[in-house]
């Protein structure tokens, strides 16, 4: 089912004669926009990796810097670096004490901006290249700014993820959003000090590092237009339904992979712990990034035994 | 921390427990349970000039195995243990107080389960749910295609959940 | 395809390739029969893997020496009890070396997809895309 779409140079050139190369601060304020618009819909949300495809249908409510998204098996709200969900198990309130400014990647460039029609309404088609290869194309509401439609394409040229809003509405009712105001009730995530994840990651930057109240330690990477969050674990934990997760090869090493509809979890144990990262970053951008965090593998046990014994 | 090279008498702290407790799931007996640990302990430690280079559990595993099932035959010669190849299904094994004592908190219903199952089958069980060995190291140590733990394993849990109702 | 029969155990251990997975899933979606067979598979295995951790006699428990946790441990941890508490403390430290063990600490995927989520919400760019992992965590 992938709609295979070749890119090539020639494309970016024939958008960069037609003028639509815009100035970077534009792009910005594209997803600046749609982060700060206001409305309701429904959305779907689908990845395709690997014949895998993980589809999602949910309500979305986005007002006040805050965006609730409800489904079938739950429902969640993020906002103003806070974080509540709350599903079958239970819920949570998470909030980060303290955070890095955000900026985009310089290898992502405007490539056109065409006017189009979403749901009846005026819109803006929006193209982003990277280093070349089309990445993504998004549809912005122009009187909200509200992302309409975005696809992102993997490093083949593949669709490898499409976001639709099915259904709109500018006006929010706000009275669907839970209370945001009541800090007590978040756990605190403090910033935590360097520890051995790489400052940077196939293109990815490390933003920040989070303790979180159980002394675990969270690394977020972004690159302004993806990013993911590795976390280093004890290297016998239990990762549930990731260590059941489809094995994958990458770079000759192994990890375990399960895709969800919004984004890709990767759960592996290396010499000395165990981690396991979560984002919504493209599978070629993870083929990237993997390599450069600490590798799979067993510690070589008898080599240091027999190092210990007989020198 | 990945610098530092542990002792042989660290590696040994570290084993003690998952050797215990192989032991122990297999013949429901703490004795003969610490009787194996100590035994194997002091086999690894010979067997390190034999090791070859492959997998280090599997290797650990199959010397533990093997010490257990001598430790078995030893004791079927002196006749004061129960036997653990002993393949008739529901053969009911009765408990010794110690057994009695330790399990009374710890999932008897279980263990006696477990006791209950073939040898072949218990083994495969414990390899994989009580020390966590992946198939492959459980083919290692056993000495059997990966296909057969496959199969083992299976069967011994279908026993299991029926004796477990 | 035909009932997965001992392709199911495989398949709660993870040692399924991607094929036969991607097989025995179709088929249980098609299939009570097997779905309730994966059920019973299920119970017995966690019946074995929830037995705790024993503490070996006090003859062995010079191999028992208390080492200091490091600071970088697990996240939110389920354990099983005390017993299985205190050999968590026993073999999860510095023990990378010897697979993995059924009294070891569960990683809480909720926990670790909403410390994400709240760091994703302070920066622009599709919100409600990557909030999607916070419903659908696996």
């Amino acid at each position: 089912m992938k709609r295979r779409r070749i890119v090539t140079a020639l494309v970016l050139a024939w958008s960069m004669l037609l003028g639509g190369v815009a100035v970077a601060g534009e792009l910005e304020d594209f997803l600046r926009g749609a982060a700060a618009a206001e409305f309701s819909g429904q959305q779907v949300v689908v990845t395709f990796t690997d014949g895998e495809t993980a589809a999602g249908f949910y309500e979305v409510t986005q007002s006040g810097g805050f965006t609730m998204l409800e489904a079938d098996s739950g429902m969640a709200m993020m906002g103003e670096g806070r974080v509540s969900s709350a599903d079958g198990g239970g819920e949570g309130h998470l909030r980060v004490a303290d955070w890095s400014a955000w900026r985009l990647s310089d290898r992502y460039s405007l490539g056109s901006v065409d006017r189009t029609i979403r749901l009846g309404r005026p819109a803006s088609l929006v193209t982003i290249f990277e280093d070349g290869l089309l990445r993504t194309r998004m549809a912005f509401d122009n009187e909200t700014g509200a992302p309409m439609l975005s696809e992102v394409y993997d490093g083949s040229g593949a669709l490898f993820r499409i976001a639709m809003v099915t259904g709109f509405s500018a006006e929010v009712v706000t009275s669907r959003m839970g209370d945001t105001g009541n800090l007590d009730e978040y756990t605190m995530l403090m910033p935590a000090p360097m520890f051995r994840l790489p400052e940077s990651a196939g293109g990815y930057w490390r933003a920040d590092t989070y303790q979180g109240p159980d002394l675990s330690l969270h690394a977020f990477y972004t690159d302004g237009l993806f990013s993911f969050s590795v976390f280093e674990l004890d290297s016998r934990a239990k990762a549930g339904p990731l260590e059941d997760g489809a094995e994958v090869e990458i770079d000759d090493r192994r990890y375990r992979r399960v895709i969800d509809p919004g984004g890709v979890w990767i759960f592996w144990r290396a010499p000395d712990n165990s981690y396991l990262l979560v984002g919504d970053l493209p599978p070629d951008h993870l083929d990237e990034v993997l390599p450069d965090l600490p590798h799979p593998g067993r510690p070589n046990v008898f080599k240091r035994i027999w190092r210990g014994l007989f020198g | 921390m990945a610098d530092e090279i542990p002792t042989w008498e660290e590696v040994a702290r570290r084993h003690g427990r998952r050797i215990y407790n192989f032991a122990y799931r297999l013949c429901g007996n703490p004795d003969d349970a610490a009787d194996l640990a100590q035994e194997v302990l002091i086999r690894v430690q010979r067997g390190l000039t034999s090791y070859r280079p492959g997998s280090f559990e599997g290797w650990l595993w199959r010397i533990t195995r093997n010490a257990f099932l001598d430790q078995v035959r030893y004791r079927k010669r002196r006749a004061t243990s129960p036997l653990p190849d002993d393949d008739r299904l529901g053969h009911a094994i009765a408990p010794s107080p110690d057994e009695v004592l330790a399990s009374v908190r710890l999932g008897e219903d279980v263990q006696a389960a477990l006791l209950k199952l073939p040898y072949d089958f218990r083994e495969a069980v414990v390899l994989c749910d009580v020390v966590g060995l992946t198939y492959d190291e459980i083919a290692e140590a056993v000495d059997i295609p990966v296909g057969t733990v496959r199969s083992r394993i299976h069967r011994g849990r279908k026993l299991l959940k029926e004796m477990l109702g | 395809m035909s009932h997965p029969g001992e392709l199911l155990s495989a398949f709660l251990d993870g040692e399924l390739v991607a094929g036969e997975r991607r097989q025995v899933m179709s088929h249980l979606a098609e299939c009570a029969e097997c779905r309730a067979e994966l059920a019973d598979l299920d119970a017995a295995r966690s019946a074995v893997r929830s037995l705790p951790m024993l503490d070996p006699p006090l003859e062995l428990s010079a191999f028992e020496v208390p080492v200091a946790p490091r600071p970088a441990v697990g996240l939110t941890w389920a354990r099983a009890g005390a017993a299985a508490a205190a050999a968590v403390v026993a073999v999860a430290v510095g023990l990378a070396a010897f697979g993995s063990d059924p009294a070891t600490p569960a990683v809480d995927l909720g926990s670790v997809i909403d410390q994400h989520a709240a760091r994703v919400s302070v920066d622009p760019g599709l919100t409600s895309v990557r909030l999607v992992s916070v419903v659908n965590q696996p």
